[in-house]
């Protein structure tokens, strides 16, 4: 599981993730996850399009991100996840609070302040 | 397949480490049973969903036990049967995850049963002979 940050021209976050967030590959990136997402007021995109595989682990990690982030003023999407993965946000209900974008330019009007 | 009935077993201890090895099997059965890549990524969530609760919660003390899946797949039904020897453990009597309106007041917890019980056609849990035996049914769809 890796975990790339890029700050954009724009100011915002864009955190691409690869990999399976099972529980092995979320305990890899979940500190840095959560350090780059919960300690700055920041407009964040998590771009989950080489996500192959997401546990409920993995979508904790998630919902801590936006809940860190939303409690600083920031605001987190996601970035075109793979069918099966969207699906797996979509079944669990994670995104009323984890918005699905699979045009970037959509998510970054979304993000911003 | 051409509708043969197909049955395939693996045993895990009870450490979360196992859960890639899960993985890896899961991978290489449904590759071989040719089912849709749908079906193989349902089937990989709700058994390590079910795996970690099992290994969370079933075991009070350190000592290595064993997890026993047999998995049957009789076209169009997918049947797994876990079976454990630890404490009784009902997975399916946790609460499910309550997620609130607001994000602030989300409570993180309880998705893993929501899963399982969302990507199965039935899910069963009974306590027989000292064993905890949960059986998951799936239906490949064929999309």
């Amino acid at each position: 599981m890796e975990l790339h940050l890029e700050t954009l021209d724009n100011g915002i976050k864009l955190i691409k993730l690869s990999g399976r967030l099972d529980l092995a590959g979320t305990q890899q990136i979940d500190n840095d996850f959560a350090f780059n997402t919960t300690t700055t007021a920041a407009a964040i995109i998590i771009d989950m399009s080489e996500v192959e595989f997401l546990a409920s682990i993995g979508m904790r990690m998630l919902l801590s991100g936006a809940k860190g982030c939303g409690n600083r003023g920031g605001k987190m999407v996601l970035y075109n996840p793979q069918p099966l993965v969207a699906d797996a946000l979509q079944t669990a209900g994670l995104d009323r609070f984890l918005p699905i974008f699979t045009d970037i330019e959509d998510a970054y009007v979304a993000v911003q302040p | 397949m051409n509708g043969q009935v197909v049955e395939e077993k693996l045993v895990l201890r009870n450490q979360f480490d196992e859960l890639g090895r899960l993985s890896e099997w899961v991978s290489e059965v449904t590759s071989r049973l040719d089912v849709t890549s749908r079906t193989a990524f349902q089937l990989d969530l709700v058994l390590t969903e079910a795996v970690t609760n099992i290994i969370g919660h079933g075991f009070m003390d350190e000592e290595v036990q064993e997890i026993w899946l047999l998995l049957r797949y009789a076209p169009p039904i997918l049947t797994v049967v876990l079976q454990d020897k630890g404490q009784a453990f009902d997975p399916l009597e946790q609460p499910e995850v309550d997620l609130a309106d607001n994000l602030a007041d989300v409570e993180i917890g309880g998705l893993g049963i929501h899963l399982i019980r969302s990507y199965t056609k039935s899910c069963t849990y009974q306590r027989l002979n000292d064993s905890n035996i949960l059986t998951l049914t799936l239906q490949e769809t064929g999309y």
